[in-house]
C-alpha cells in the first residue's frame, strides 16, 4: 500500500543495501518510545569445526533491553570453503513465537551471504528487509547447517543493531503508528526469506546437491505464503563459486508470481539484472518499489542456464521480505 | 551516507554550533599472530561529541575488536559466552580500499566531555596485520543551550 499523500511506503519506505542506515518508519516509530538509543552488535560464532555436512545450534543470550535488529555482517570460509559464505546455510528462529525466519523448504536455511554483507565485500553490512525487533529477555536461534558439503571453519555474523533503553510507560509499545495512521503491532513485521535451490537436486549420502548444467533449463518454486509478505529483494550465491566466475551473464531467469500470472518478466532476463550477489553492491537486489505477495501465493522461477560448457553447482536463489501476519 | 534520526536531531538541537571532528588512534599490532593489546582509548574532547562512522586503514577481516564507552559505561558487544567472542573490525569500520571507506554507525554515539571510547584489539590467527590506524568521524557539540544533551535527558517527543 502507498500513502498517495505522501507517496510513501505505508511502513516499508526503505529498499537496498547500500550507502547509509536509512531507518525505515516502523524502526523509527518503535524507537520514538524510548529515551536512550545507543549502538548494539551481538557477534554469533558457527562453531564448525570443518567437518562436512556438520550443524550447530547457536542460541543468543537474553538482554535486560529492547533492541532493533538493522542488519549483518558475515565473515565465514574462504574460496575453499564454504566459498566464503556463499555455501554455509543459516537458520533463525525467534524462539518466543516459534517464528522461522527462512520459509521452510528443502534447504530450510538460507546461505548466509542472504543475512550479512560479507567482510571487506562493497557492502559490509547487509541490512535487513525490515528491522527485526527483539523484546527483552527473549532468545534468538541460529542453526548452522552445510547442506551441500561444505567444511567450514569458525567464522560468525555480527548482528548490527540499536539497544532502546527508558520506554515511555516503562514498557515498550504494544502498536505503532504507520505513515499512513493505520496502527500496527509491534513485532508484527518479522524478516521473510525463501531459499530456492537451482537445477537438479540430488541426494547422496546426506549431501544435498543442486546442478544447472551447461544448456539446461529448470522450473523451480519457493513454497507458497502462509500470510502476506512484503518482498524487497532477491540475492543468490553463484555469481562467483570458489572464486571462479560463473559468467552470471549467460544465466536467465523469468520470476513469475504464480498466483498473478500475467505480471513480470516477459521474457527471460540475465540474472544480474533480476539478482544480487555478495560482490556487488546490493547483495539483495531490490525491487523498484517492494511487492506485496498475497497468502498462498508462490513465486515460480524460470532459470537458463545457457553457458557452453559450465555447470553450475548448488546454486542457491533467497528472496528476501517482510512477514506481515501476526502469531 | 549518515543518516539522523528524530534522536540526532534532538541532541543536535541542544547545541548552538557542530564541527567536524576526526581522532586518529593508532592501534600498534606487532604482526604477532592472536596478539590481544592493552586496549586504546579515544582521546578526551573538550565538549560533547557524537560519534559517526568509523574507519581502519588496513585490510584483515580476523582482526577483532570490542568497544567500550568508558563515560557513560556501556558495552557496545552484546555477545557474553562464556567463549569471548570478539567483533570482526570489518563489522563496525571502514577500510580504505572499499566502496565506503567510512562505515556509518545505526545509530550515533554520544558522548559528554572528558568522554572516551576503550577499544580492545585482537590481531587475527593466521595474517596479522602490523601497525593499524582507527579513526572515528564525529561532530563536535559546541555552545550548548541549557546544558546541552545527556542521557538523563533522554529523548522525547
Amino acid at each position: 500500500m502507498i500513502s498517495e499523500a505522501i507517496c510513501k511506503l505505508d511502513s516499508g519506505n526503505w529498499v537496498g543495501s547500500y550507502g547509509g542506515p536509512e531507518w525505515s518508519p516502523y524502526a523509527q516509530a518503535i524507537a520514538d518510545h524510548y529515551a536512550v538509543q545507543v549502538p548494539w552488535y551481538l557477534t554469533i560464532p558457527t562453531t564448525l569445526t570443518g567437518v562436512a555436512l556438520q550443524r550447530r545450534t547457536i542460541l543468543s543470550v537474553p538482554y535486560q533491553h529492547d533492541i532493533l535488529i538493522f542488519g549483518a555482517h558475515i565473515n565465514i570460509g574462504t574460496d575453499a570453503a564454504g566459498d566464503n559464505g556463499q555455501l554455509v546455510f543459516l537458520q533463525v528462529t525467534d524462539l518466543e513465537s516459534g517464528v522461522s525466519w527462512v520459509t521452510p523448504n528443502i534447504i530450510n536455511s538460507a546461505p548466509a551471504t542472504a543475512f550479512g554483507g560479507s567482510r571487506t565485500e562493497v557492502t559490509p553490512i547487509l541490512k535487513l528487509p525490515e528491522v527485526y525487533f527483539l523484546p527483552k529477555y527473549t532468545r534468538l536461534k541460529f542453526d548452522w547447517s552445510q547442506p551441500t558439503g561444505a567444511n567450514v571453519t569458525g567464522g560468525s555474523i555480527t548482528w548490527c543493531g540499536v539497544q532502546l533503553s527508558q520506554p515511555r510507560d516503562g514498557k515498550a509499545p504494544e502498536f505503532v503508528a504507520t505513515p499512513n495512521g493505520e496502527t500496527i503491532r509491534v513485532g508484527s513485521r518479522m524478516p521473510w526469506l525463501s531459499t530456492v535451490g537451482l537445477g537438479r537436486r540430488t541426494f547422496t549420502a546426506g549431501d544435498l546437491a543442486f546442478q544447472m548444467v551447461a544448456g539446461g533449463r529448470y522450473l523451480q518454486y519457493t513454497p507458497p505464503v502462509d500470510c502476506a509478505v512484503e518482498i524487497h529483494d532477491i540475492h543468490c550465491n553463484f555469481f562467483t563459486r570458489a572464486g571462479v566466475d560463473m559468467l552470471p551473464n549467460n544465466v536467465m531467469v523469468k520470476i513469475t508470481d504464480a498466483g498473478e500470472r500475467g505480471i513480470w518478466t516477459p521474457d527471460l532476463a540475465p540474472i544480474p539484472s533480476t539478482f544480487g550477489s555478495m560482490t556487488q553492491v546490493y547483495p539483495g537486489l531490490p525491487f523498484t518499489k517492494p511487492y506485496l505477495m498475497k497468502p498462498g501465493h508462490r513465486f515460480q522461477l524460470s532459470v537458463q542456464n545457457n553457458n557452453a560448457a559450465l555447470a553450475i553447482n548448488d546454486a542457491m536463489v533467497t528472496i528476501r521480505g517482510v512477514r506481515l501476519c501476526e502469531y | 551516507m549518515f543518516y539522523f534520526t528524530k534522536y540526532v536531531y534532538q541532541i543536535l538541537d541542544r547545541y548552538r554550533n557542530h564541527l567536524e571532528l576526526v581522532d586518529s588512534i593508532p592501534i600498534g599490532f606487532t604482526g604477532t599472530v592472536s596478539e590481544r593489546l592493552a586496549p586504546v582509548v579515544t582521546n578526551e574532547i573538550d565538549a560533547d561529541a557524537l560519534y559517526f562512522a568509523a574507519h581502519v586503514n588496513f585490510t584483515n577481516a580476523n582482526a577483532m575488536v570490542r568497544i567500550v564507552s568508558i563515560s557513560p559505561q556501556y558495552q557496545w558487544m552484546a555477545n557474553n559466552d562464556a567463549t569471548p567472542q570478539d567483533t570482526p573490525i570489518s563489522a563496525i569500520a571502514g577500510i580504505s580500499t572499499q566502496a565506503m571507506p567510512l562505515l556509518p554507525l545505526i545509530q550515533p554515539f554520544f558522548i559528554k566531555k572528558q568522554g572516551r571510547l576503550q577499544m580492545s584489539f585482537t590481531n587475527s590467527a593466521t595474517s596479522p596485520t602490523t601497525g593499524g590506524i582507527w579513526t572515528w568521524r564525529m561532530l563536535k557539540l559546541v555552545d550548548p543551550i541549557n546544558g546541552g544533551w545527556d542521557y538523563s535527558k533522554g529523548f522525547n517527543l
